[in-house]
Formats: structure tokens, sequence, C-alpha cells
């Protein structure tokens, strides 16, 4: 009786001591890799420019800005109200808080759309949410937003309305000011008679 | 003895239960059907480290010096793909890249040691299909600049007077800075004409009309 008690408890332990050597299961909150892959299939990962503008404008709270450039070029120009964070350093700790957030919509940017990309896949891999792309980066904004092309006059009036607001955009976008004509101050006429030099001094 | 043989029957069940338990734990561990095969840090390394960016030229020589080793793949759907490819490239749409057969095929070339190079469009259509396989552990995966449309010449801009390669897409087009600077202030003020005012100046006469006749 006494051996089969012994016997139990060693094999207890042995199976015990055996889960220690069980491999080791890493972070579970990536996303796999058949679901990103599925993810990217269609194109709602995609902001234009239009869209952006249109949000800084109306000063949408729920939208983040995150330049992923290198600090230069961030220091030279970026969108306003944009956080840097370039993407080498895209998973340092200290930029978590930034990410692990729900309640905004964290729009990527770079001079192309390629480093913005690879930040979105990195972001969406990490398991993090809520992350968009600006399609065509800077180099799209600055052809479509501060300097928008005139449509063709046979174009459509929705293409009208979009360079009018592109239009708008870039005012405010380039400094705000708005310019008004110079006064034109009308000078009071005045008639001035001539006097007449000499009184009619009788008739015939 | 009494005390021993409960304690055994006890001790009995533990282990069963303790067995049941792990058994259990390994009939419904699950092995997922895709792993990573990089972490995201070594990913993030392989990015910044632009060792797999190849550029058109490098393609075209490669196409026609028929170097061995290498494989194009169009990531683009077969319509696009009938119109115009690379020569000797295989047809793989992003879409079915985890098919069973294109995995085997992809297992097949990392075993080849056969570098694989996917392009698209432009480099941004490839790029989510190159971070996908470069993730899944495929080292041997390498990304064309400008893609199809610049190999063939086709989105290649003539009158553009940048000095850098046009398919270098990150680099910025545009001086951003001169530009701000250049348009700060709203409008563009259009310089007024003035117009001098022009008083013509009558001639004196040179002599008193004398008299009538």
């Amino acid at each position: 009786m006494n051996l089969r008690y012994i016997f139990f408890a060693a094999l207890l332990v042995v199976l015990g001591a055996g889960l220690f050597f069980l491999p080791e299961k890493t972070n579970t909150n990536e996303m796999a890799p058949e679901k990103l892959h599925a993810e990217l299939f269609d194109q709602t990962r995609y902001v234009s420019t239009d869209e952006v503008a249109e949000r800084i404008i109306n000063q949408d709270p729920s939208l983040f800005l995150i330049d992923v450039r290198t600090a230069d070029y961030y220091a030279e120009y970026s969108l306003p109200g944009a956080a840097n964070i370039p993407l080498e350093d895209l998973l340092s700790p200290n930029w978590e808080d930034y990410l692990t957030q729900e309640y905004m919509d964290v729009v990527f940017f770079s001079n192309g759309d390629i480093y913005a990309e690879q930040a979105w896949m990195l972001a969406n891999r990490m398991g993090y949410k809520n992350f968009y792309i600006m399609k065509g980066g800077l180099n799209c904004w600055f052809e479509t937003i501060i300097k928008p092309v005139k449509p063709e006059s046979t174009a459509s009036n929705n293409e009208f309305d979009l360079y009018k607001f592109r239009n708008g955009a870039s005012q405010y976008f380039t400094g705000g000011e708005l310019i008004l004509s110079e006064e034109i101050v009308a000078e009071a006429i005045t008639v001035t008679r001539k006097k007449k030099k000499t009184v009619a001094s009788g008739g015939c | 003895m009494k005390d021993t043989n409960i304690r055994t029957n006890r001790l009995s069940i533990a282990v069963l239960f303790f067995v049941a338990i792990l058994l259990i734990g390994f009939i419904t561990l699950s092995k997922p059907d895709f792993e990573y095969g990089f972490t995201t840090s070594e990913t993030l390394d392989q990015i910044l480290s632009m060792e797999d960016e190849m550029t058109p030229d490098e393609a075209k020589e490669i196409v026609f010096d028929e170097t061995p080793g290498y494989k194009f793949i169009d990531i683009r759907n077969p319509y696009e793909y009938v119109k115009g490819n690379i020569e000797g490239s295989v047809n793989i749409p992003f879409q079915n890249f985890l098919a069973d057969e294109n995995t085997e095929f992809f297992d097949e070339m990392l075993e080849d040691s056969i570098t694989l190079v996917v392009y698209g469009w432009d480099q941004t259509e490839a790029n989510s299909s190159w971070m996908i396989l470069k993730q899944l552990g495929y080292s041997n995966v390498k990304i064309l600049m400008g893609g199809y449309g610049f190999y063939s010449g086709e989105t290649f801009d003539m009158y553009s007077e940048s000095e850098i390669p046009q398919y270098f897409v990150e680099e910025p087009k545009y001086n951003f800075l001169e530009i701000m600077e250049s348009m700060a202030g709203g409008a563009i003020i259009e310089e007024t004409k003035v117009y001098e005012k022009v008083v013509p100046v009558r001639k004196k006469k040179k002599s008193v009309v004398e008299g009538g006749c």
C-alpha cells in the first residue's frame, strides 16, 4: 500500500516537473498571418488627402496624424498637428500609448506611401487597431491640396466642386489670410461753376 | 493503516485528474496554419536595411542576361498580367498567396535558394505582398522598385528635371518648405498697373495773330 502511495506521489512530481519543459508560447496578441493577409485585400486602409484636409480643417478631435519620416524631414515640414514617430522607432515602448488607444483614427503618412504602409502592417500585426494610410503621402498632398490643378473645362461639376474645396484648403494651409483688394476711395466730384466774368450788361 | 488507504485513494484520483487535464490540453492544442518567421523587430530591420529593393535597371539586366537564380512574380490579377508582364515571370495574384500550391511553390524556391522578385504596377502595389512573404520567413524575397510601370517605361516622366531616380517614391518630389514659404500669406497679389496721366501740352503760339484783314 505504501509503495503505491510513493509511486503516485513520484508520478505527480515527475509530471509537474515536466510542465516546466513545455515549449513557451509566445505573445498571442499578434494577428495571425492569414488574417493580416486578408486585411490587405480591401482598400479601406487608405484615406485620401482630401479627406485628411477636410478633417484637419473641421478640427476633428478623433483624427491623429503620425509622420513616420525621419526627424529631419519632420522638422522641415509636416502636416499641422502631426506627431513624429520615425519608422525605425515605431516598436520602441515610448510610443506604445499612442498606438494602443482605441478612440482615435490614426493616419500614418510619409513622403510616398511605402513607409506609411509598412508602419501600418507592423502596427496591425501587433494587434493594435484603427490605423489608416494617407494615400500618396505628402507628395500627393502638395499636388492636390497645396497646389491644386484646375480641371479641364469639360470636367464634371463634381470635379469643379473638388477644385473649389482644394483651393479653399490651400489657402487655409498656406497662411489663411484673406487678402482684400485695395479700397477704392471715390473722390467727391465737386462741380464748380464758372463765374461769369461780366455781368450781362443790357440787351440790344 | 486506514488513514494511508484513504490518502492513497485520494492521490490516485488526483493523478487521474492531472493526466486527464494534460491529455485534454494536448488534444485541443491546435497548430496554427501559418506562423511568422520573423519577429516585428527583425522585420523592421529588414525594411530599414533596404537590401531587398531591386532597381528596374538591375531587373532588366537579369532578364536580358537570363541570370539564373531569379524568379519574377507578378502579383496583379490575371487580366493585367496578360496585358504585359516581365519575361519569364509567374502570375500569383496577391489574394492567392496563402493557397497550398503557392506556399509549396515558395517553399520549393526557398530550398533551391532562388531569389523571388515580386512586382506590381508600382512599388506600392507589391509592397504588402513583399512584407507578407518576408514576415512569413521567406528570406529570399525581393521587391522591384517602380514596378512594371517603370520596367516597361510607361510611367517614366521624361520631362522631369529631378536628379533623384523617379522610382524612389519615398523621396520628396518637391521642396516642401520652399513651396510653403512662397505661398505664405494666401493668394498671389497681382501687380496693379499705374497709368500715368497724359497731360497734353499745347503748343504756344509763336506770334499773336495780328489783326484781320
